[in-house]
């Protein structure tokens, strides 16, 4: 795995305050993904970011979560990342699931 | 996909099985967890060591027999299995130290022991649409929840088992000494 959790979101050399995000998809597995965000974007900045990489759209049931605190990622689409790593998801690594059928 | 689950070529889902298993100890949730392992019991099946996480912070592993048998045009068979006389498995009791309680999960989600499959066969269903035994029991996905393969993984089934052993859902052993 690249990141290391215990250390805080990565900076990025040149862009001191650029904040990487690492998304896990734990459908299909693999290396995560990770996306360089200013800390003026958006989570939902990212979000977009990461349906792209992933070549996809939102569909029904899908669920994005922050893995240390298993937060819905979704419901903070509007605040400005620093400010979601700063309250809400220090390390910022999220988990990225479609939806499940089951009872 | 067809609606009814059939074996595919044992030799391409040995390979693929194998390749997905080794990808998910690679890059998955046990390069970030301890507690994670995996040993094979033949090219088709092998068992996952899953820690289960309980709210008082210990962790409580739990053996998971997957099977590919159907692997990755439908998704891999899992069920709790215990160890048995003369390096054996058996698929675990309701009342026995090696099945979970699980109380709720955050996605549709069941545990039922035994379950009467449709053929006759009364075992466990690990009832969610990322094991095969979920297509076995007469189930109706919906598009989005179906399994797709070159989507899916046993990745998701795994992580999916991972999410529900764990607070506040995971409770404890069902059998024995639960302190």
């Amino acid at each position: 795995m690249e990141a290391n959790q215990s250390q805080p979101p990565e900076k990025q050399g040149g862009h001191d305050h650029d904040l990487v995000v690492t998304i896990h998809d734990e459908d299909a597995g693999g290396q995560p993904i990770k996306i360089e965000s200013e800390p003026a974007s958006t989570v939902g900045d990212v979000i977009e970011q990461m349906y792209a990489k992933f070549k996809t759209q939102r569909q029904d049931g899908d669920r994005l979560r922050c893995e240390e605190s298993g937060q819905d990622v979704f419901g903070h689409a509007t605040e400005h990342i620093e400010a979601y790593a700063k309250h809400q998801c220090s390390k910022l690594e999220w988990l990225f699931a479609r939806k499940t059928g089951g009872a | 996909m067809t609606e009814v689950p059939t074996p595919v070529d044992p030799e391409v889902a040995a390979v693929t099985f194998s390749s997905h298993l080794l990808d998910f100890f690679a890059h998955g949730r046990p390069t970030r967890e301890a507690g994670w392992a995996t040993f094979s019991l033949d090219p088709l099946h092998a068992i996952v060591i899953v820690p289960a996480r309980r709210q008082d912070g210990g962790v409580d592993p739990y053996f998971v027999r997957l099977g590919a048998g159907c692997y990755d045009l439908w998704p891999p068979s899992a069920a709790f299995v215990e160890p048995v006389a003369l390096g054996g498995w058996q698929e675990s009791p309701a009342l026995s130290l090696w099945w979970p309680r699980i109380n709720g999960a955050p996605f549709s989600f069941g545990l039922h022991n035994p379950y009467q499959y449709p053929d006759g066969q009364q075992r466990q269903l690990l009832c969610f649409s990322h094991t095969l035994d979920y297509y076995l029991s007469n189930h109706s996905p919906t598009p989005e929840e179906r399994w797709r393969a070159g989507t899916h993984t046993l990745s998701a089934t795994l992580n999916r088992l991972a999410e529900v052993l764990r607070p506040p859902y995971y409770q404890s052993r069902s059998g024995g000494n639960n302190s």
